[in-house]
């Protein structure tokens, strides 16, 4: 009995002792974190430089057989298709920071063309991923697609539309100036979320709510949307989680995540 | 401290207290590990880290109430410092039913549709996110079992956790897949028959999934398995081509006497469901052998067929003959496919009275891995002396490898093992490699020394102190492959067992 009691008591001091120490994952909506890494070429990558462009970002282990297997996915589906395309850039990142002999195997293995980088893990710990992971990154320097299972052809499909819808969409935000006009509440939401204009009038406003996989939920168009005005867009029909706001208008794409509770 | 971290606790600290004046047990275990040392090459050399992971269980008639408190401690970030009630979980369970809520390990059938599982004793880490965690992909829900006769209903909901994400991220972050789904199972003497159905969620794809599968002993020597498991829906064909998502396995067994056989059939096809929640059976030898081990074909679900070849015979006198041989076959896309090999033998024999001798020769062409021939023998002898016994271990591997040339390269293993009444345990290890992936630049080889001194002072406590170099790579444990990372320096690892 006593044992028990000695128990109870470090269980309840082990409980009370403990700390939430979660870091907040960077997810679809989150601005992507800069980073610059050496490609197997030799050349410099800084995601900066890019900004303006879709993105696409290939998390792999260099000797990771499920990467191994869908490395090949990612060339077939996304780069043949984007390749010429000169707002768009790819790039592979070896998180699991395998030698210049490795990585080029993996090049050979998975017949990528596009760049790849080099001891990547630090880029992994910031994006909160894991290897065999596809991310997305919008003209504004948004995540818009992150991948939560391996780079199979069915994921590869979901981010290829993702960029499909990206590149139709012209943006001239750059990192770091965006959704500053606008003015979200309440965060978290329950049954609406309004949406205040602090800035000036906004011609044509297209407003969509992405889920985290970056699909469109559902979409509201206004013809404008006055300085200081409001709109309120029910939530009546979304289950808690996070979810992303996207406003398109003929001047600007802003993005902003939000939290709904139920 | 959130809301349900508050009920948890809550219902911890109730459900203690007010069976404090039961007579139940308690049991209790601790894994601690301290490191000072870093992976080789990184800076600085030597950084500390201290890792403890607690289980505490209190059993009371039928019902079961178990918890697990991890914490993690480095000297280098405090950002990846974390304590948490990583698990609980409370069991009822009587002949006919069984209910669990909370942190569990439930499967459906084989593992083709759903695996959940723990590596007892292993701790993750991962190079991007340097964070300690115990090695597991539990199931956060609950499951029911029902016995009615001879039939039996299992039913589980829970999110299943992504071990490669570490505990300081979030909880929707770790646990993107949910599954809902049934077992239902039949058992008529030596027949049984069983069909699942499972709904698997993972952000906005909602698919469903059935399988159906029979066991039966055919004869008193010869019983067979066999599964079949597909996606399910408008949109899901009955096919079995490319492009369709099925998951097929067969095993037949042989066993009479001193023999032994068995004949294991694969085929899977675009059967990697969300993070990595279902886990076929392998059809791979998983060795007990260090260098073998680290180059066990791991099976790539999007596509891959094959069989395993399992032959082994008992000799008189404590031996013991074993062949193992396995084909795997992989068409990745229309221009990439790869047939991967193995031929495995092995032969246990007795000298004298004192000397136990396993020797193996392996032979295997991976070129998934790019890894044409690989070509490996060793040997391991086990003396006893009087109270005391030494094992002397050694393995040598041979590759060629081509990426854009031909390399030739080997890996060497040795380790020497000395036991005394399994109280006290020294052994010295040591590894070298000519591998091209792991040498830095101008380095002829990777050499990885290390020495392990274990105590046990009695049946509850062990210390393991591990001072070196340790060679890091695939690895594979039950039918789980993962990636450890490399570590030099100081480890000292104490079980307790309560």
């Amino acid at each position: 009995m006593k044992t028990m009691k000695i128990f109870t008591l470090i269980i309840c001091l082990q409980i009370l002792n403990f700390a939430q120490t979660n870091v907040l994952a960077q997810g679809v909506g989150d601005s992507a974190p800069d980073f610059t890494l050496n490609t197997v070429n030799g050349n410099e990558f800084t995601l900066s430089d890019h900004a303006g462009k879709v993105i696409f970002l290939f998390f792999f282990g260099y000797s990771c057989p499920h990467c191994l297997a869908n490395g090949n996915n990612t060339e077939t589906g996304i780069y043949d298709a984007f390749k010429d395309n000169s707002d768009f850039v790819a790039l592979g990142i070896d998180t699991w920071d395998g030698n210049k002999s490795g990585v080029e195997n993996f090049i050979n293995q998975t017949g990528i063309t596009y760049p790849v980088a080099m001891t990547g893990s630090s880029v992994q710990s910031l994006y909160s991923t894991t290897y065999d992971r596809i991310i997305v990154i919008d003209q504004s320097g948004t995540i818009q697609f992150k991948a939560t299972s391996n780079a199979t052809s069915g994921v590869v499909s979901d981010a290829k539309q993702v960029i499909e819808s990206l590149l139709t969409t012209t943006s001239t935000n750059v990192f770091g100036s965006i959704g500053q006009s606008l003015n979200i509440y309440p965060i978290p939401a329950k049954e609406s979320i309004f949406i205040e204009n602090l800035d000036a009038r906004i011609e044509y406003a297209n407003f969509e709510i992405l889920n985290m996989s970056g699909q469109i939920i559902r979409s509201n168009n206004l013809n404008y949307l006055g300085s200081g005005e409001t709109i309120e867009l029910p939530l009546n029909e979304l289950d808690g989680g996070i979810y992303i706001l996207r406003l398109n208008s003929e001047q600007n794409t802003y993005t902003r995540r939000f939290i709904v509770t139920k | 401290m959130n809301r349900y971290k508050y009920i948890k606790l809550s219902v911890i600290i109730i459900v203690f207290s007010t069976n404090a004046h039961s007579q139940g047990v308690f049991r209790g275990s601790n894994l601690l590990e301290y490191q000072l040392g870093n992976i080789p090459g990184l800076e600085p050399e030597y950084q500390s880290s201290l890792y403890d992971q607690l289980n505490l269980s209190y059993k009371f008639k039928s019902i079961t109430l178990q918890t697990r408190i991890e914490q993690y401690y480095p000297s280098f970030d405090d950002n990846k410092s974390y304590t948490n009630i990583s698990q609980y979980r409370a069991k009822f369970k009587t002949e006919e039913l069984s209910i669990a809520i909370g942190n569990i390990y439930p499967s459906f059938g084989r593992g083709l549709l759903l695996r959940t599982y723990e590596i007892p004793g292993s701790i993750w880490e991962d190079r991007g996110f340097r964070v300690r965690y115990g090695f597991y992909k539990d199931l956060e829900g609950a499951e029911i079992n029902y016995k009615l006769g001879k039939f039996k209903i299992k039913g589980v909901y829970g999110k299943v956790l992504d071990v490669t994400l570490p505990p300081t991220l979030s909880k929707n972050e770790r646990r993107p897949d949910l599954v809902q789904g049934a077992e239902l199972s039949f058992r008529h003497k030596k027949l049984g028959l069983g069909t699942i159905f499972m709904n698997h969620k993972i952000a906005e794809n909602n698919d469903n999934y059935v399988s159906t599968y029979m066991k039966s002993g055919i004869t008193k020597n010869l019983s067979l398995y066999t599964e079949l498991a597909l996606k399910a829906g408008s949109d899901a064909e009955l096919k079995f081509d490319n492009d369709s998502t099925y998951g097929f396995y067969f095993s037949l067994n042989y066993v009479r006497k001193r023999l032994g056989i068995s004949l294991e059939l694969k085929d899977y096809k675009n059967f990697s469901i969300g993070s990595g929640i279902s886990d076929p059976p392998t059809l791979v030898k998983e060795h007990s052998y260090k260098l073998l081990n680290r180059s066990t074909h791991v099976p790539i679900l999007s596509n891959e067929r094959g069989y395993q070849l399992d032959i082994y015979y008992r000799l008189p006198n404590n031996n013991l003959f074993t062949f193992n041989h396995s084909i795997a076959y992989n068409e990745i896309s229309e221009s990439k496919s790869y047939l991967f090999k193995e031929f495995f033998t092995e032969y246990q024999t007795q000298f004298g009275e004192q000397i136990l001798a396993n020797f193996f020769l392996d032979y295997s062409s991976d070129p998934f891995t790019n890894e044409d021939n690989r070509y490996s023998g060793g040997f391991i002898f086990d003396i006893s002396h009087n109270k005391a016994n030494s094992i002397i271990e050694s393995q040598i591997q041979f590759v060629e490898r081509k990426v854009i040339e031909t390399s030739k390269f080997y890996n060497f293993y040795f380790s020497y093992q000395f036991n005394i009444r399994n109280k006290l345990t020294t052994s010295a290890l040591l590894e070298i490699s000519k591998d091209p992936f792991l040498l830095n630049e101008n380095e002829e080889y990777a050499f990885y020394p290390g020495g392990t001194l274990s105590y046990r002072p009695n049946n509850k406590h062990n210390i393991i102190i591990f001072y070196g170099k340790r060679r890091g790579g695939p690895a594979c444990n039950s039918g789980i492959c993962y990636d450890v990372l490399d570590f030099q320096g100081l480890e000292i690892r104490i079980l307790s067992h309560i």
